[in-house]
């Protein structure tokens, strides 16, 4: 089985943006079946939002809504769906990026992939904070997108998912509209 | 064009399973399939247009970011302010 991933919202815009010739690897992943991509509503409200900036729209005629649409639907298809994300973590000092936590922590992810510094920061602190997030989320690894693909890289070269236990991770729910995943 | 692949065990006996359940032979289910997997459009393909355009700006990938840092930002504090 795939583990799970949370990309945070900037990762979309870095597919969006960065040349074709990154070879964007967290893209990769998903087509590789290395990961499966965890999305929730609120998550997918802020990659909508976020695309749909003027700011940014404006460096890209071609960003459309209906782009956005079908890019949302093709990360859909190597992706489970989290209706109901239970709010058990908040960053007192920035509950902006709570829904990034908790969707990790209710999918039992294995990855947050993010840009944002203070949260790769968390990852690495001894803080209360990051004490209480290693508590729920005890495997979680949280990566920038580059270190992300070097670790996934890392792991293909040492064969280390044949070595891991088996996980049973929670199981996604029904997305309105959607299949089963 | 005939085609020969090797697919494991466990992708065998899911193509079976749904072949049937789709009330077709396995070789014409399993050719429908890849049909719809190369007719969708990839996430690289979708986007193409748009990087183009976001080259055609000469904007750096730190640039980049740092718009979407900003506009993520400013974004949240819109929402925020509109919760209040």
């Amino acid at each position: 089985m795939s583990e799970r991933a949370v990309y945070d919202a900037m990762v979309f815009l870095q597919w969006a943006a960065l040349p074709a010739e990154r070879q964007h690897g967290t893209v990769r992943a998903l087509y590789d079946g290395a990961i499966r991509l965890c999305l929730s509503p609120k998550l997918v409200e802020e990659i909508r939002d976020l695309l749909g900036r003027p700011n940014i729209r404006a460096k890209a005629p071609n960003l459309t809504d209906a782009r956005v649409t079908s890019v949302l639907a093709a990360a859909g298809k190597h992706a489970d769906w989290f209706q109901q994300v239970p709010n058990v973590f908040t960053l007192e000092n920035h509950p902006d990026d709570d829904h990034l936590f908790n969707l990790a922590i209710e999918a039992r992810a294995k990855y947050l992939v993010t840009w944002e510094n203070r949260i790769l920061r968390l990852g690495k602190m001894q803080s209360d904070d990051a004490t209480r997030l290693r508590d729920l989320a005890p495997s979680l690894q949280i990566l920038s997108p580059p270190s992300f693909v070097t670790e996934l890289r890392s792991q293909r070269q040492h064969g280390h998912a044949a070595e891991r236990p088996p996980q049973q991770p929670t199981e996604p729910q029904r997305r309105p509209g959607g299949r089963r995943r | 064009m005939t085609l020969s692949v090797t697919i494991s065990p466990q992708i065998e006996a899911k193509l079976r399973k749904r072949a049937a359940a789709d009330g077709q032979p396995l070789d014409v289910y399993a050719s429908k399939v890849l049909a719809e997997a190369v007719a969708a459009p990839t996430i690289d393909e979708i986007l193409a247009p748009v990087r183009e355009d976001f080259a055609k700006t000469g904007m750096s990938e730190k640039d980049i970011l740092s718009l979407g840092r900003r506009e993520l930002r400013a974004l949240r504090a819109e929402k925020k302010a509109k919760s209040v």
